[in-house]
């Protein structure tokens, strides 16, 4: 009996049947124009603060519909899931920013390269052999450098922040959120229950006439108080 | 004079060689390491509570860990992924720059590019050529399908995946509630009941601030 075809089956199935490969393979080849453009911008993009940006910016366009059209849960369950998870975002994202950005530029100024910076100015900066011979291999090796520090602080940063500033700030705006949807949701229950009756349109003219030939008494009641 | 002690400066060293090829690698393992730590500040601050039971606790913190594997094991696998996927797509000139394609034009390897068991890096004057403006390439290549995996699954998957196990979840307490209300209940309790009400549970992840204004009773 042959088993090859039978090894060959385990073999793809223990290799998760080639997916990877066969992915690899589907791809189209592809060929980019202008390299420096696409290494600014990936210098840019692998900043902590723009990594956070793009993140929080993709995640308020699709995280909430997701909540809110969410089928296996009832209405309730999803306005408020909806409203936490934007209060989440907003919190995460604005703090998020915020503390990398603050971190990128501390790590900026604490890495300076120049022959003439202070002491100070270079204290984050690796030992001078590595320096050396990143400069000369990788001349853009500094921005990479800051990102990944910066990166690195702001996590650390984060810990405290994320208890002290997001937690807070998502109940804040999760509290709004969530008085506007049942605002929202009374209003638009309101019309079919209550039945109030059809106002008809107020004639000014017929009104006086109604008042100062029909019901004088009215009229005088009204001026003694 | 103001300096860092040799060990750190040894440490930032070890990250500057490692964010000038790898950055990649940094985002994905900061990213795992902010999941990580965000989750066990949860966990922590459940077992710190003193407002819960032991019951409740152990139901808890079994929720908070199934959600933490749950968010970086779909973070983590995605990420790293589709980072070996450009990385490779780069390593064997499928994804390239004009510049990287003519080195290969000028060795006579253009047939080659895009096979799967080709390596640019193993052509004879690769390290004379072009390995700095590769190197570039595909470090930025790693670092956008990095930031693009974590997109998908952060604000896509994870998202999907978590509500299908919450509302699992909720099921599975509503039914074990049903079946729970079959028994008849006390006669003293009927009484003071006359409407029951089925509690509702959020399908929310718990936060600081739930603990700290002790919202959460189950």
């Amino acid at each position: 009996m042959n088993i090859s075809s039978v090894s060959k089956l385990v073999s793809n199935s223990v290799t998760g049947l080639n997916l990877k490969r066969r992915i690899f393979e589907f791809m189209p080849a592809i060929t980019l124009p202008n390299a420096d453009t696409l290494n600014k911008i990936g210098t840019i993009i692998s900043r902590p603060d723009v990594n956070r940006g793009i993140m929080g910016a993709t995640a308020i366009l699709s995280q909430p519909f997701i909540d809110y059209y969410n089928p296996k849960v009832d209405k309730e369950t999803a306005e408020v899931s909806t409203c936490r998870t934007i209060g989440k975002i907003i919190a995460g994202t604005a703090v998020g920013c915020a503390v990398r950005s603050a971190c990128y530029y501390g790590t900026k100024a604490l890495t300076n390269t120049s022959k003439n910076a202070k002491a100070w100015q270079q204290l984050l900066l690796p030992n001078k052999n590595v320096v050396t011979y990143l400069t000369k291999k990788y001349p853009d090796w500094l921005k990479n450098y800051n990102s990944a520090l910066a990166t690195v602080i702001g996590l650390l940063a984060m810990l405290v922040t994320n208890v002290v500033i997001d937690v807070p700030l998502t109940h804040f705006i999760t509290k709004h959120l969530l008085a506007k949807f049942k605002k929202h949701d009374a209003e638009q229950i309101q019309p079919n229950n209550t039945t109030t009756p059809k106002q008809e349109p107020y004639d000014v003219v017929e009104k006086f006439k109604d008042i100062f030939i029909n019901h004088p008494a009215e009229l005088n009641g009204r001026r003694a108080k | 004079m103001l300096t860092c002690p040799p060990a750190i400066k040894k440490q930032l060293g070890n990250l500057a060689l490692a964010s000038t090829n790898h950055m990649g690698d940094i985002i994905i393992l900061t990213s795992v390491a902010a999941w990580v730590a965000s989750s066990a500040a949860q966990i922590i601050g459940i077992a710190l509570n003193k407002n819960y039971s032991h019951e409740q606790k152990k139901f808890m913190i079994s929720q908070e860990a199934a959600d933490a594997i749950t968010n970086i094991g779909l973070y983590f696998g995605i990420t790293s992924s589709l980072k070996w996927l450009s990385g490779k797509m780069v390593s064997t000139g499928k994804l390239t720059t004009k510049p990287i394609l003519n080195f290969l034009e000028n060795k006579g390897l253009t047939h080659c590019r895009g096979k799967f068991n080709f390596d640019i890096t193993k052509v004879p004057g690769f390290k004379e050529g072009i390995k700095t403006s590769y190197d570039s390439f595909k470090n930025f290549a790693e670092a956008s399908a990095a930031i693009t995996g974590g997109i998908i699954s952060s604000n896509i998957v994870t998202p999907i995946v978590r509500n299908e196990i919450a509302s699992y979840r909720q099921n599975k307490y509503k039914r074990s509630l049903a079946q729970t209300s079959e028994i008849p209940a006390p006669k003293a309790m009927q009484e003071n009941n006359s409407v029951q009400q089925r509690p509702q549970i959020s399908t929310q992840r718990h936060t600081f601030a739930d603990f700290s204004r002790n919202s959460l009773r189950i």
